[in-house]
């Protein structure tokens, strides 16, 4: 305890060493920044999540749920109309008419869900790792693996998944495990910003260095990190 | 004043955004510098955190949040400045928890210098610096490095105590670097 306490001494005291003035170059840039991007009225201000909201449903998930809700709402009232208008219309057929089986008109299947992506990690080291993505959104386009650029240690926190936009509409899921063969599910929520990622525990022995995982998935609409709310499962 | 300037700054108003940078920047640089150890990735990150503060502020609710959250801020930027420089660096790996039961109790502080200090610092994981950081230099309490970080108060308690035993092992690492240098010679 004492050469922890030595150590924590003298670390406060070589902290205390170093610059606590800020150069003047990145507040004028940023400053610069403000100047040229004008903030614009955003109507759906209060529908964005607090960013020191709890990551747990709190008052920064509320404004989701609440766009969910109202979501619903818009496409069962919408169900009720399309639902009383009774039977479909008849169309005419006409002698000149393919001898289609089909009187109704058409309408594109629409995709169904969840929809799946199983994802086999790029491990520079250790056992087999994949992903199996589970999207109830609808909106996911790809889901890939990212290249982890070391072969030991890590980039990422053990116990939270990291999210980063890669793009407007492209999000990098960074988290880390120790190198035993994983078969890690992501599930994504109808709102699509919801996230949950299981990673079952080890259940042999296995390295102690625990080595970084990389997901890329990419959607069909513009999705920002910020929005995201993910929780690492165990 | 500060909480006024968030407000005005909110609401977009420019030069209340400019006062408000120049209030706070001399602490976040500070915050910057000691985990990237690195002058001008400090300047980086403190560039990308007051954009980031700029561009996602009428997002705070409560303006009394603003010291927490751009402490929150400055940390995920520095930690992606040092982890951009450090892609490829060595790891750190862990002792167990009994590894310091050989030294004698003031060992450290007769051995590690501020040399010594500074290399181990430089070896351990950018969250590790981090969390050492808000603790040992901003000064904050296990509950309010949580909320910066946005984890649990005991997920923070365990990652200091990860982050502490792996500036212990990088420091012993060190020593054992020096020795076996000074064997060759």
């Amino acid at each position: 305890m004492t050469a922890t306490n030595d150590l924590e001494r003298m670390l406060g005291e070589w902290l205390e060493e170093g610059p606590r003035r800020a150069p003047d170059r990145p507040i004028e840039l940023a400053v610069e920044h403000a100047r040229s991007h004008p903030r614009r009225r955003d109507p759906f201000r209060f529908l964005r999540p607090d960013p020191m909201a709890p990551q747990s449903i709190g008052f920064g998930a509320r404004p989701v749920l609440l766009l969910a809700v109202l979501g619903l709402l818009l496409a069962a009232v919408v169900a009720v109309g399309v639902g009383s208008r009774g039977e479909a219309p008849i169309l005419p057929v006409g002698p000149s008419a393919s001898p289609s089986p089909s009187t109704g008109p058409t309408v594109s299947p629409a995709p169904s869900l969840p929809a799946v992506f199983p994802v086999d990690l790029d491990v520079p080291v250790g056992q087999p790792q994949t992903v199996e993505v589970i999207d109830e959104s609808g909106t996911l386009i790809e889901a890939s693996s990212g290249s982890p650029t070391g072969e030991s240690g890590t980039s990422f926190p053990f116990d939270e998944v990291e999210v980063t936009n890669l793009d407007a509409s492209t999000l990098q899921l960074g988290w880390s495990g120790f190198p035993c063969a994983t078969d890690h599910t992501l599930a994504i929520g109808a709102n699509g910003l919801a996230m949950t990622l299981t990673r079952p525990d080890c259940t042999g022995d296995t390295d102690p260095l625990a080595v970084d995982r990389i997901l890329v998935l990419r959607f069909a609409t513009p999705i920002d990190a910020a929005d995201v709310v993910i929780g690492l499962e165990p | 004043m500060q909480q006024e300037l968030v407000v005005r700054a909110a609401r977009g108003e420019t030069e209340a955004f400019d006062a408000l940078a120049r209030l706070v920047s001399g602490r976040l640089f500070a915050i910057a510098y000691r985990i990237v150890r690195d002058h001008y990735l400090a300047e980086d990150a403190l560039q990308a955190a007051l954009v980031t503060i700029w561009n996602e502020l009428p997002r705070l609710r409560d303006p009394e949040r603003f010291d927490a959250w751009t402490y929150r801020i400055i940390v995920r930027t520095s930690v992606a400045e040092a982890r951009r420089e450090r892609r490829g660096g060595q790891a750190i790996q862990l002792l167990p928890d009994d590894a310091d039961a050989s030294r004698a109790p003031d060992q450290f502080g007769a051995v590690a210098d501020r040399d010594q200090l500074e290399r181990a610092f430089r070896r351990i994981s950018a969250d590790q610096r981090a969390i050492l950081v808000l603790q040992h230099f901003a000064g904050l309490s296990l509950a309010e490095i949580a909320d910066v970080l946005g984890i649990p108060v005991g997920t923070a308690g365990s990652r200091l105590h990860y982050a502490t035993r792996a500036l212990r092992a990088a420091i012993e690492a060190d020593d054992r670097s020096v020795a076996g240098e000074g064997r060759l010679a």
